[in-house]
C-alpha cells in the first residue's frame, strides 16, 4: 500500500470508528444527550466524507446509510434506542472488515461488499419502517417533551429578574445584533479543587460573557466545621457565545453544567414600584401612533422626556428604559414595543406572545398562542437545515433531506393536532420541489411569525451566519487534525529500529571498559585506562538518557487497551442478558508498548470470566440482596517498577472447595493436597492447566484454557498474576507487569568456564557456603542460610554440564539465592561476576524451544551471553528429578 | 503576598490561589469584624472566593475590575 492519503484515510477511519462506539456506549450511559448525537452523527459524516475520496462505493453508501440514520436520530425523527445502537456497530463493524482488507489487500473483497450491501439495506429498511411508525403512536412524547421544554422555558422566565436590568439590556442589545443568548448554570463538583479546577476562573473566561453570579449551594451553619476545600460555590451566568463554544468551553466539566439558550424576550422584564394611576395613557396613545407613522425620533425624544420626568424607581420609568433601548432596533423591535406601551397603560407584565398575531404577515389567522415553543423551534431547526441544503450538489441528498424536513414538519402539525395549521401545509406541500422550496421557507417564516423576530432580523446575515457556522466546522476539524499533527504517528518498525541501534550502542560502549581494563592488565599503562573509563562515564551517561528517551516514545498509556472493553463488556453482557456495569480507573497509566499489548489477550479473558462465570444473573443478584446491576472494575496504576492491573468484579466469586474438588477430580492435585490445601492456595488452582468451574462450557468461556493461557502470557513478559475471592462477594485478579523490557539488569555468573547472565529481579543474595554446611536431607541438598532451610542445586547438573563445581581456597561454593514465585533456592556455581544491562533478545527458530534459557544478549568484548530464566530453573529441576 | 493582614483588614491584590484558602479561612475565623480590601485584586480562586461568600466580611474597596466585582456582591440577592 504505497498511497499515503489511503493510509492516512485508514488511520483516521480507525480512529473514527473508535470514537463512534466510545460515544455511543457514553449515550447508553447517560440516556440521549443531543451533544452527543450531534458527535456521533458528525464523525459518520466525515467518515463518509473521506471514504467518498476513494473508489469504495459499498463502504461510502453504508456509511451515507448509517449518516442519514443518525441525522434522523439527532432530528429527533427517530428515537434513539438501543437498537439503533446495535445496527450503528454492526455498520461500523463491517466499515472496520473493509478498511482491514483495504490494508492488506489494497480493495475490498467481493464478501464483504455484498455484506456492506445487506447491512446498508437493513438499514434503509430499519429507516422506513420506524418513520412509518412513529408517525403513528409515538407522537405523544414529542408533546410531552414540548410542554416539558415550556415548562422550562416558563420557569426561566420568572427566574430572570435576579439578573440586574442593565446586564439583561446588554443581553438584549447583543441579541438584536443578532447573537444567541445563552444561560449557563454551572454546578462544580464539591471535590474539584483537587483536581486543580478554579471554577470560578472557567467561569470568567466564559467567551461571550455577558454577566454571572455566584451563591453557596449549602448553607453552612457553623463555618468553624467547614472544609474549605470542597466546592459549594454554583455559578449562574449569561453569554452571547453559541451553545457549541459554551460546550467546548466547558469541556472538562460539562456533565455539571446547565447550557440553555433563552428567547431573548425573556429578559425584557420591567421592574419596580406601580404608582397605580393610568396617567400614561396619553403618552401611551401618542407613541402608538409614532410607532405607525414610524416616527422613529419623535418617538425616542417622548421617551426621552417623559423618563426624565419620572422616577428611575418606577415601573413606569424602567418601562420607558426598555422602549428607550429597543428604539433604536426599529422596525424589528416593534412588537415588543407595542407590548411594552401595553404593559405601561395596564401596569401588568408585558406580555410578548399575544404581540405575535400583530405582527404575523399575510393570513394573521392562526392561533399561535396555543403553540409550544418547541414547535417554533423545529421550524426554526427545520429551516435552518433548508438554508444549508440550498447550496448543496447532490440533487439525491437533498431530495432526501427535503423530504424529511417536510415529514418532520408534518409530524409535529400531527402531534399538536393543529388541523387548520396542517390543512394549510398540506396545501402547499405538493409544490414544493427541491429545486424550490422557497415556498416551504417563506410558510415557516409565516407561522413562526414573531418568533422569528429576532432571526428575520439576521436574514441578511443568514447565509453568512451559515457559512459561518461551515466554517467554524470547517475549523474544528482542521483544529483536531492540527492536534493530531502534534502527535506524531511513527511507524513501530522505526522505533524499534532505533531500540536496536541504542542497544547496540550499549554494547559497544560496554566494550570501552572491557578495552579500559585491557590497557591497564595488558599494556600496562593504567592513566590511559584511567582516562579512558571517564570517557566510558560520559558514553555511559548519554547511552543511559538514550535509552530513557527511547523508552518515553514507547509508552503508551493503557486506555489503547482498555477502551475496547466498554464495547466488549456491553455486548457481552446483553448476550448473556446480565446487567453490568464497567468503570474504568487510571485508564492514563503508561507502559511500554509491548507490555500494554501483551496485557490485550489475558484481560479478555479475565473479563470473559467475569462476566461469564462472575457477575450473576439479574435475578440471581436481586436474591442475594445485591444490586441488580453488576460492577466490573478495570483499574491500572503503577507500583514500583511494574504497571499493576486489577479486575475486580463484584460477583458470586470462586468457591475454594468446588476448586479443590474440581482439580482433584481431574487429577491436577492428589487426595493429601486436596485435605491440606488452604483456601488461598486452592483459588489459584484456577491457573493450572485444563481447568474449569463451570459445569457446562459457553461458546464464551468455560472451557479451562482461560486462565491457563492468561498466566502463561503474563509470565511470559516477565509479570505476575494473583487472585483473590471471597465467596459471594466477588474475584479481584491482579496482573502485574514490568513498565518496560526493552532493557534487563542482570548478574553474570560463570559456571564450569561459561558465562551466563541471571537477572537481578531473581536474586537474593550471593553467599559463600562451605563444602560441610550442605547437608542432604532424603536425597536433596540443602543448607541453613539465616536460619532458613534452603534447597540446594548445582547449576551445572540443572544444565546437564558434566563438570563438578569448583570452590575457593576456604573449600566454599559460590551461591546464588534466587527467589522465583514464593521459594528460595540456592544454586551453586563456580564464580560470581559484575551485573550488567542487556539488551534481551529471545531465541529465535529451533532455538525457540529451550525455555530454560530466556534469550542471549552480546556483551561488550563481542561475546554472547546467555540469561537464564530462573523459573524454567526451578522447572528443570523437578523434570529431572522425575 | 497575595495577601497583607493588617489587624481586622485584609488586603488582597493580584492573583490569590487556592493555597491562600486556609490563612483567609484562620483570619476569617479569628476576627470579629474582618474587612476586606479588594481593589487591587485580580482573580481569586474559588475557594477563597466561597470563604467571602460564607464569612461575608466588610468590602472596603471593591475590585477595579468589572467582571469580578460583579461576583462579588454578597448581601441582598444571593441566597
Amino acid at each position: 500500500m504505497s498511497n499515503s492519503l489511503l493510509e492516512q484515510f485508514i488511520i483516521e477511519s480507525r480512529d473514527y470508528l473508535q470514537k463512534i462506539s466510545e460515544v455511543l456506549i457514553d449515550l447508553e450511559g447517560k440516556g440521549v444527550d443531543k451533544d452527543l448525537l450531534n458527535e456521533l452523527f458528525r464523525i459518520v459524516h466525515t467518515l463518509k466524507g473521506n471514504s467518498g475520496l476513494f473508489d469504495f462505493p459499498f463502504m461510502t453508501k453504508l456509511l451515507h446509510a448509517s449518516e442519514d440514520l443518525m441525522n434522523l436520530v439527532r432530528e429527533g425523527e427517530i428515537s434513539y434506542s438501543s437498537e439503533v445502537a446495535d445496527i450503528l456497530l454492526e455498520a461500523m463493524d463491517v466499515v472496520s472488515i473493509m478498511l482491514d482488507e483495504i490494508e492488506s489487500s489494497g480493495s475490498i473483497s467481493h464478501e464483504t461488499n455484498k455484506l456492506a450491501e445487506g447491512k446498508t439495506k437493513n438499514i434503509r429498511n430499519f429507516i422506513s419502517n420506524i418513520t412509518s411508525q412513529e408517525r403513528g403512536p409515538k407522537e405523544e412524547p414529542k408533546v410531552a417533551a414540548a410542554a416539558e421544554y415550556k415548562e422550562r422555558t416558563d420557569l426561566v422566565l420568572t427566574s430572570f429578574k435576579f439578573i440586574p436590568e442593565s446586564f439583561r439590556m446588554l443581553a438584549i442589545k447583543k441579541a438584536l445584533e443578532g447573537e444567541k443568548i445563552v444561560f449557563v448554570e454551572y454546578q462544580p463538583e464539591l471535590e474539584c479543587f483537587y483536581k486543580g479546577e478554579d471554577p470560578f476562573y472557567l467561569v470568567r473566561k466564559t467567551p461571550g460573557f455577558i454577566w454571572g453570579r455566584c451563591y453557596l449551594r449549602e448553607e453552612v451553619s457553623d463555618p468553624t466545621l467547614m472544609d474549605i476545600y470542597k466546592c459549594i460555590t454554583n455559578f449562574e451566568l449569561l453569554s452571547s457565545a453559541s451553545k457549541e463554544e459554551l460546550s467546548e468551553h466547558f469541556k472538562y466539566v460539562l456533565e455539571q453544567v446547565k447550557i440553555i439558550e433563552i428567547e431573548p424576550t425573556t429578559l425584557i422584564i420591567p421592574e419596580g414600584e406601580k404608582n397605580g394611576g393610568p396617567v400614561y395613557e396619553d403618552f401611551v396613545a401618542e407613541a402608538r401612533k409614532y410607532l405607525e407613522e414610524n416616527n422613529v425620533e419623535t418617538l425616542r425624544n417622548a421617551v426621552k422626556t417623559l423618563l426624565e420626568l419620572s422616577s428611575p424607581k418606577l415601573y413606569t420609568a424602567s418601562v420607558l428604559r426598555w422602549i428607550k433601548l429597543l428604539i433604536n432596533y426599529l422596525p424589528q423591535t416593534r412588537n415588543i414595543i407595542e407590548a411594552l406601551l401595553q404593559s405601561l397603560e395596564t401596569e401588568n407584565p408585558p406580555v410578548f406572545g399575544v404581540k405575535k398575531e400583530i405582527v404575523t404577515p399575510l393570513k394573521g389567522t392562526i392561533e399561535k398562542e396555543e403553540l409550544p415553543e418547541e414547535f417554533f423551534r423545529i421550524l426554526n431547526t427545520q429551516k435552518t437545515v433548508l438554508e444549508k441544503i440550498r447550496h448543496l450538489e447532490e440533487s439525491l441528498t437533498k431530495a432526501n433531506i427535503l423530504k424529511s424536513v417536510i415529514s418532520s414538519i408534518e409530524n409535529v402539525l400531527i402531534s399538536l393536532k393543529n388541523q387548520g395549521l396542517l390543512n394549510e401545509f398540506k396545501e402547499i406541500c405538493p409544490k414544493i420541489t427541491q429545486e424550490n422550496f422557497k415556498l416551504l421557507e417563506e410558510w415557516i417564516d409565516k407561522v413562526c411569525g414573531f418568533s422569528l423576530a429576532f432571526s428575520k432580523s439576521e436574514e441578511v446575515v443568514s447565509t453568512e451566519t451559515i457559512s459561518a457556522f461551515q466554517e467554524e466546522r470547517i475549523g474544528k476539524e482542521i483544529t483536531s487534525t492540527q492536534i493530531v499533527s502534534k502527535v506524531l504517528k511513527v511507524d513501530e518498525a522505526k522505533v524499534d529500529r532505533l531500540m536496536n541501534l541504542i542497544g547496540e550502542f550499549v554494547v559497544a560502549k560496554n566494550s570501552l571498559f572491557y578495552l579500559a581494563q585491557k590497557v591497564d592488565k595488558f599494556y600496562g599503562i593504567p592513566e590511559l585506562s584511567k582516562e579512558l573509563k571517564a570517557q566510558y562515564g560520559v558514553l555511559n551517561r548519554i547511552s543511559e538518557e538514550m535509552q530513557d528517551a527511547i523508552m518515553q516514545i514507547r509508552m503508551v498509556p493503557v486506555s489503547t487497551v482498555f477502551q475496547r472493553f466498554p464495547r466488549f463488556v456491553r455486548d457481552l453482557s446483553k448476550k448473556l442478558g446480565k446487567k453490568v456495569k464497567l468503570i474504568i480507573e487510571g485508564e492514563e497509566t503508561e507502559a511500554d508498548k509491548n507490555v500494554i499489548e501483551a496485557l490485550a489477550e489475558p484481560l479478555v479473558h479475565i473479563i470473559r470470566n467475569s462476566l461469564d462465570h462472575g457477575i450473576e444473573p439479574p435475578e440471581e443478584r436481586i436474591a442475594k440482596g445485591k444490586p441488580e446491576t453488576g460492577t466490573i472494575i478495570l483499574r491500572a496504576k503503577h507500583e514500583a517498577d511494574c504497571v499493576v492491573i486489577e479486575i475486580i468484579d463484584d460477583g458470586r466469586g470462586i468457591d475454594p472447595n468446588k476448586v479443590k474438588l474440581k482439580a482433584y477430580q481431574r487429577g491436577l492435585i492428589t487426595e493429601e493436597q486436596l485435605e491440606k490445601m488452604k483456601d488461598e492456595e486452592a483459588i489459584n488452582l484456577v491457573f493450572l492447566p485444563g481447568f474449569s468451574t463451570a459445569d457446562t462450557a459457553t461458546d464464551l468461556s468455560g472451557r479451562g484454557v482461560g486462565m491457563d493461557v492468561v498466566r502463561a502470557t503474563v509470565e511470559k513478559f516477565g509479570g505476575s498474576l494473583s487472585v483473590r475471592s471471597i465467596l459471594d462477594k466477588g474475584t479481584t485478579v491482579t496482573l502485574s507487569l514490568p513498565l518496560s523490557m526493552a532493557v534487563t539488569h542482570v548478574m553474570i555468573v560463570e559456571s564450569a568456564n561459561q558465562r551466563f547472565g541471571i537477572p537481578m529481579d531473581a536474586i537474593v543474595e550471593t553467599v559463600r557456603v562451605s563444602k560441610e554446611k550442605i547437608q542432604t536431607i532424603k536425597g536433596k541438598m540443602t543448607t541453613v542460610l539465616r536460619n532458613r532451610l534452603v534447597p540446594i542445586f548445582y547449576l551445572n547438573y540443572l544444565l546437564e554440564i558434566n563438570k563438578p563445581h569448583i570452590t575457593n581456597e576456604d573449600g566454599e561454593y559460590a551461591v546464588l539465592v534466587l527467589s522465583v514465585g514464593d521459594e528460595l533456592m540456592g544454586v551453586v556455581i563456580d564464580k560470581f561476576h559484575e551485573t550488567a544491562d542487556i539488551i534481551l533478545k529471545p531465541f529465535t527458530g529451533v532455538l525457540a524451544n529451550i525455555k530454560i534459557f530466556s534469550g542471549t544478549a552480546i556483551m561488550g568484548d563481542g561475546s554472547v551471553l546467555l540469561v537464564i530464566n530462573p523459573k524454567e530453573l526451578i522447572h528443570a529441576n523437578r523434570i529431572q528429578k522425575q | 503576598m497575595p495577601i497583607e493582614f493588617k489587624n481586622n483588614k485584609a488586603k488582597l491584590s493580584g492573583l490569590v490561589s487556592v493555597e491562600e484558602a486556609e490563612t483567609l479561612f484562620n483570619w476569617l475565623l479569628e476576627k470579629k469584624k474582618p474587612k476586606v480590601d479588594l481593589s487591587e485584586l485580580q482573580h481569586l480562586h474559588t475557594a477563597c472566593l466561597q470563604l467571602l461568600f460564607l464569612f461575608k466580611p466588610e468590602i472596603i474597596a471593591f475590585p477595579k475590575r468589572d467582571d469580578l466585582r460583579m461576583f462579588l456582591s454578597f448581601g441582598e440577592e444571593n441566597k
